[in-house]
């Protein structure tokens, strides 16, 4: 028998360290059914027993608010598990008691830990915890994550909430009206069938807390309590009740000297400084984005070299053409696609996670959240739509701090647009073609075409297409800490382990995919395979532009990845380096050279940043939807451009 | 005096007094800890004005303009930072620098609870007279020293 055990809590609370100490490496990330949420699973074995740990999302309150709120609440209102862990702030014990609190009018087996208890120590606050577990009747345990303290007697406490399933039994002192109302509302809901798994004193509870927006609660018992009871008057007594109750308690249980926090007021001078803060905040994204881009670059190289040389190696040893051709081109050529991310992927995770645990995010997005405001985005985008530049996968990866699901679904959406290198040599390929003399003006134009594309993406999407809550962009700046070496190799190898499984999969079958349209029905003759045939299907719509087949399979290719349009040029044209840019100059004119550049800006996001996109999103309809939306931009683009280039051409 | 959050000089504080949010909203705010009659005190500001960071306890919250309008809490009176002083007499509250600022200016007697009067405010150049002597002080300086009137 398996014990299913439930983590909640505030964020930065060290509810994911607690998680990883218990777990250690055996855990796994996904998608919550449907949502962008992020679940861990992870599984542990105590005194024979068989445990699975379900991480929670980091929320403050339960009131199905955001979409983090809705999957903790939706959770433990069909999931039944055996014991909840609420983990607490020891610093900041208060606040974290409000979510206790309706955690436990859920009626739901909990264990409290008030973590970061050897902090709290240090700046001379005691807690007693006898205290709080005698008031509120549940199990509290002082641990320490960092230092590992506390988590066996954590343990055993589970394993005995868990085995006994024990609800607490005390009920609240509410107030007589509150519970005059209570008592109404349970016996009333009874004859309401379907909401017969709930419990009728938590709905009652959830009603006036919440109203009743975000449940089903049946219109004629709505009227009803409406009628009988001043439901806003009511809502300030409990309000004020729970206040009360929490401070309280809070008094008697904590100790506390007053002490100042010179240390972190220091440092937030300093980090938070009108020029200080921005200049630290420049030269900690140049180290995140060279870091990624080119300590990992050599690593990515060596990897795709020993590709490649398995592919020569294993040339000629199958006699059979197609198969030979599968193995080297399609399969191998498409793993190697994969692994090539790995190393980029593995440092920018490391970086990421150090700046994500040591608490400096917020404060890096509390720096420009204004300059990206108008465009519905928060100061946390900025760093990835940054780091698009480089590469969309990690970019789009990066995307994982953003708490606003809609915005992150908008950013998700938009940063391919950020013009990444690979892309590069396709532009150089065009410009020293066709341009060599307004070199720079092209490039910057493609820039701030790009930069545009990404902000006014992000608005559109976020005005039509993406559903979701208005939540204010309020956050909290933490504690700094210094993250654990252990930690930090644990998220990178969970993350990337995550990206292998989830985007590894698209990308390779999408490369066989286009390998099986190159290589038939004639035996690797390009220029009669079926991508030709695909490429000459589109030329009505792209001769216009002055685009002929032969671009149009170069720019199928290059769905693969951006730099395979600029080979698959030579390969069609049949030329080497040095006669591709005269046979460029005999398909193509300035003008059409010019909505191409553009056109690659926009279109198709490489099959890795698909793969990414669909692990992300958790659903093919937003892979789909990328496709096409790009594409539709892209060609707008390049009319536009094409339009405007016989103007100034 | 009850006034909006953003009303708030930096190093400012005053007690919450009410939240002008929808319920939900309201209700999230107080979650995260405000909470009426607790003590909020503005602590950083953003480089282009908005958003802006309080502390409350040992919390720090960032919170955007927008959303700080509609908190309100109650000041004691109304301070202001020197460069905006019209000649007159004033109480020095709070010295808003580093350690090598508030040296250096304790050194010319401006100290915390310190009398001060304002001779002439030139577009934030001051002449002050502290101690019986007088002292010029310029804009970045007068920025930094937040006083009360007498």
């Amino acid at each position: 028998m398996t014990f299913e055990i439930a983590i909640i809590g505030n964020p930065n609370v060290g509810k994911t360290s607690i998680f990883n100490i218990i777990t250690g490496s055996r855990q796994y990330i996904a998608n919550w059914p449907g949502v962008t949420v992020e679940k861990k699973v992870g599984a542990f074995k105590y005194k024979g027993h068989n445990f699975k740990l379900v991480d929670l999302p980091g929320i403050y309150t339960l009131s199905a608010q955001s979409e983090d709120e809705r999957v903790a609440r939706d959770y433990f209102l069909n999931e039944y598990p055996d014991a909840v862990i609420v983990v607490a702030d020891a610093l900041n014990l208060e606040r974290s008691m409000y979510l206790l609190t309706q955690i436990l009018e859920m009626k739901l087996p909990v264990v409290l830990a008030i973590n970061s208890i050897d902090e709290a120590n240090e700046k001379g606050k005691e807690i007693n915890p006898y205290f709080i577990s005698q008031t509120i009747n549940i199990p509290v345990v002082l641990t320490s994550a960092k230092k590992n303290v506390g988590i066996d007697i954590l343990l055993e406490e589970i394993h005995k909430v868990a085995e006994k399933k024990l609800i607490p039994s005390k009920k609240f002192p509410y107030p007589e009206s509150i519970n005059e109302y209570v008592n109404y509302f349970a016996e009333k809901i009874k004859q309401f069938d379907y909401l017969k798994s709930y419990d009728p004193e938590w709905l009652a509870i959830y009603f006036i807390e919440f109203s009743s927006k975000n449940f089903d609660y049946p219109k004629e018992l709505i009227n009803d309590i409406s009628n009988k009871f001043d439901i806003q008057k009511l809502k300030t007594e409990y309000m004020n009740w729970k206040f009360n109750f929490i401070s309280s308690i809070i008094k008697s249980a904590v100790v506390e000297e007053g002490r100042s926090w010179a240390l972190r007021d220091i440092l937030d001078h300093v980090l938070t400084h009108k020029l200080l803060g921005l200049l630290i905040y420049i030269v900690a994204l140049f180290f995140v984005f060279s870091l990624t881009f080119n300590i990992a670059s050599p690593l990515s190289d060596l990897i795709d070299l020993g590709f490649s040389s398995l592919g020569n190696a294993l040339d000629g040893i199958i006699k059979i053409p197609w198969l030979n051709s599968l193995l080297i081109d399609g399969i191998i050529g498409g793993v190697g696609g994969v692994l090539v991310f790995i190393p980029q992927l593995f440092v920018l995770f490391f970086f990421m996670g150090f700046l994500e645990e040591s608490g400096y995010l917020p404060r890096a997005a509390f720096l420009v959240d204004k300059l990206v405001r108008k465009f519905g985005l928060s100061g946390r985008s900025f760093m990835s739509i940054i780091l698009g530049f480089g590469c969309s996968v990690p970019a789009i990866l990066s995307t994982k701090t953003i708490a606003n699901k809609k915005e992150r679904m908008a950013l998700i959406l938009s940063v391919p647009f950020a013009s990444c290198s690979a892309r590069l040599p396709v532009y150089v390929l065009l410009i020293s073609a066709f341009f060599s003399k307004n070199a720079a003006t092209i490039m910057l134009l493609v820039y701030i075409s790009s930069i545009l594309l990404v902000l006014l993406s992000a608005k559109i999407l976020q005005t039509f297409f993406i559903k979701g809550d208005e939540v204010p962009f309020t956050i909290e700046l933490p504690r700094f800490r210094m993250p654990t070496f252990r930690n930090l190799l644990l998220y990178s190898w969970n993350r990337g382990k995550h990206f292998l499984e989830k985007a590894g999969g698209i990308i390779l079958i999408a490369t066989i995919f286009i390998w099986l349209l190159s290589y038939f029905p004639n035996n690797n003759d390009i220029s009669s395979s079926y991508a030709a045939y695909i490429g000459k299907l589109f030329e009505p719509i792209t001769l216009h532009l002055g685009w002929n087949w032969q671009t149009n399979i170069s720019l199928i290719f290059g769905a693969v990845a951006k730099e395979v349009v600029a080979s698959s040029y030579m390969t069609i044209l049949n030329v080497g380096e040095e006669g591709i840019t005269y046979a460029l100059q005999t398909i193509l004119t300035q003008r059409s050279a010019l909505a191409l550049i553009f056109f690659v800006l926009a279109y198709i996001p490489c099959f890795a940043t698909l793969g990414v996109i669909k692990q992300e999103t958790g659903s093919y309809k937003w892979l789909f939807f990328e496709l096409f939306y790009t594409l539709i931009v892209a060609y707008i683009l390049a009319n536009i451009v094409y339009l405007l280039g016989g103007i100034f051409l | 005096m009850v006034i909006p959050l953003t009303g708030l000089k930096i190093g400012m504080d005053g007690t919450i007094v009410r939240l002008d949010f929808d319920e939900n909203i309201k209700e999230r705010f107080i979650a995260m800890g405000i909470i009426p009659g607790k003590k909020i005190t503005y602590v950083h500001e953003s480089p282009f004005g908005d958003p802006m960071v309080f502390k409350i306890e040992d919390n720090k919250i960032m919170i955007r303009k927008d959303e700080a309008k509609k908190i309100f809490v109650e000041v004691s009176e109304e301070l202001l930072f020197l460069y905006e002083a019209n000649p007159g007499k004033y109480e020095v509250i709070s010295l808003q620098g580093g350690l090598l600022f508030k040296k250096e200016i304790e050194k010319l007697n401006v100290k915390i609870g310190s009398k001060i009067e304002v001779i002439s405010n030139n577009y934030g150049k001051l002449n002050i007279k502290v101690n019986g002597n007088n002292l010029l002080l310029g804009k970045g300086r007068a920025r930094k020293i937040l006083v009360r009137r007498l």
